[in-house]
């Protein structure tokens, strides 16, 4: 047996988006054991909950994270309006889900860029960036923000965006599809990506059960975990929905699962589009949750489930907001997927859990 | 399987328009509802009530209703809208473009301007006639009380 070594990764390293440290114990080339550390950008954002009233404690849920930000506002409003007794309208539910929907787009196609420039493919995670920008126009032009789009509230959505701007919306989509398939087939076929990919970081069923993984990394080893199957929001009047599954559980396999992912979005927006209800996007909201009132929800963000727990006291301030995001879930699973893998691949095996840092500390 | 893959959508990028811009040479036109900035649209309308600095949730708006100025700090500030909502006289407007740069993070301070002696007379003229309509109001509550007193003996 040769000798261990441990090696210091991140948590500044060119693949990380974001800080997280891992000390790698290796025997030559070969991953033994990953052990991580977390806490380099911690802001207390939950305790903010007592110095900012539950209106405006929507735009600090926004900041938790920059990629799934909506999918933050849209689980806090969900949670408050649980907590307090509101039904918002039907065309607010749709315009939630729309957007939820299109910023799972914009996030996976991030997360395929990084993962094309992980193995040196600038020109394909070029392409994937540009197409993403057209996505961040749609946002802009509707709700003002590119990143941060301050769009939900507690009762709604707070501009009502144009059937006709909708429309165009389904059109832009349709246009990006076709590029966007040439980038999907080069994922999924040239060989070079292959080559890098299949067998890589493999975890199974059972392994993945075991650590209760989300989202696509939980998806592409055949865990069937999805909260949109709940039918929370518009996703209830769906036609049909299928989760994207895949049984391989490699790196292949969670690039697979993002990329039909975003095919599944679009049609998903194209549908709820065509079925949207005319009518109100906002309900009158009054008073202070009520004081021991408690709520628990959860929302399919575009990294898996994110969980959100509320505790109302009678007054405008909220006593506990509590929020477990999808990436303090997969964390365990990507210790599990590091064990045995080579050096050269911990780079790539990181990135496919989709790692967000700031929105696991907040 | 097979290599070059995105061959055909990286040869046809060499002819196609470059999709970025040579910024800051070259600005796009915001859309209609891009949140750049907050800017105060009428100071002279402003009656300094303060409900944009309460909704605010940065903390990036002061009121001073002595000195007069509403002052906002531009690097503070979230974009969030929430003021411009608030605002119960309208004068506050969310401008589509971004905040300009600054060698330092300043605030912007807007003060009221001084009025002109016909404002100073009309402001004086609704204050006496508020006064009166007080005044009126008292008495009449006075007259009913001393009534309801005289009855109840």
């Amino acid at each position: 047996m040769s000798e261990r070594t441990v090696v210091p990764f991140g948590p500044q390293h060119p693949v990380l988006p974001e800080p997280v440290h891992l000390d790698l114990v290796l025997e030559d080339e070969k991953v033994i054991t990953a052990i991580p550390r977390i806490g380099f950008v911690h802001r207390g954002l939950e305790k903010l909950v007592t110095k900012r009233d539950y209106t405006q404690f929507v735009f600090i849920t926004e900041r938790i994270c920059g990629i799934c930000s909506f999918g933050h506002s849209l689980g806090y409003v969900q949670n408050v309006e649980q907590l307090m007794g509101i039904e918002t309208t039907d065309r607010a539910e749709y315009l939630r889900t729309i957007f939820h929907e299109l910023s799972r787009i914009h996030s996976h196609l991030l997360w395929l860029g990084l993962m094309a420039d992980s193995f040196g493919f600038e020109a394909l995670f070029m392409h994937c960036w540009r197409l993403r920008e057209d996505v961040l126009d749609i946002f802009e032009q509707c709700t003002g923000g590119r990143v941060i789009f301050s769009a939900c509230d507690v009762g709604g959505f707070k501009n009502d965006v144009e059937d006709s701007v909708l429309k165009g919306m389904c059109e832009t989509l349709d246009r990006i599809r076709d590029e966007y398939n040439s980038i999907a087939k080069t994922f999924l076929t040239d060989s070079s990506v292959r080559t890098r990919l299949s067998g890589v970081g493999y975890l199974t069923r059972e392994q993945a059960a075991e650590c209760s993984m989300v989202g696509p990394f939980g998806r592409a080893s055949g865990l069937l975990v999805d909260d949109r199957l709940k039918g929370i929001g518009a996703y209830g009047d769906l036609a049909a929905f299928e989760p994207i599954l895949s049984e391989d559980g490699d790196c292949y396999a969670r690039c697979y699962v993002r990329i039909n992912e975003v095919l599944q979005s679009m049609d998903i927006i194209a549908e709820l589009v065509d079925k949207i209800p005319a009518g109100d996007v906002m309900v009158d909201v009054k008073g202070a949750p009520e004081d021991g009132a408690k709520a628990m929800s959860t929302v399919e963000q575009p990294r898996g489930q994110a969980f959100y727990y509320s505790e109302g006291n009678g007054t405008k301030f909220l006593e506990r907001m509590r929020i477990r995001t999808p990436t303090s879930q997969n964390l365990a699973g990507l210790v599990a997927a590091l064990g045995g893998c080579d050096l050269a691949d911990v780079p790539i095996i990181i990135l496919t859990i989709d790692p967000c840092i700031s929105c696991t500390e907040r | 399987m097979g290599v070059f893959r995105l061959g055909g959508m990286t040869l046809s990028s060499l002819f196609k328009k470059a999709p970025t811009r040579r910024y800051p040479y070259e600005v796009r036109e915001p859309y209609e509802r891009t949140r750049g900035h907050v800017e105060m649209a009428d100071i002279k309308g402003c009656i300094l009530c303060g409900l944009c600095q309460k909704k605010c949730p940065a903390d990036a708006i002061v009121v001073d209703r002595d000195a007069e100025t509403w002052t906002i700090y531009p690097y503070k500030c979230i974009a969030c809208n929430s003021c411009v909502k608030a605002c119960s006289k309208k004068v506050l407007r969310m401008d589509t473009h971004y905040t300009a740069p600054m060698t330092k993070p300043e605030p912007v301070v807007y003060k009221k301007p001084p009025l002109t002696p016909e404002e100073q007379a009309e402001k004086e003229r609704k204050e006496a006639e508020r006064k009166a309509k007080v005044e009126a109001a008292k008495a009449a509550k006075k007259a009913k009380e001393d009534k309801a007193g005289q009855e109840g003996e």
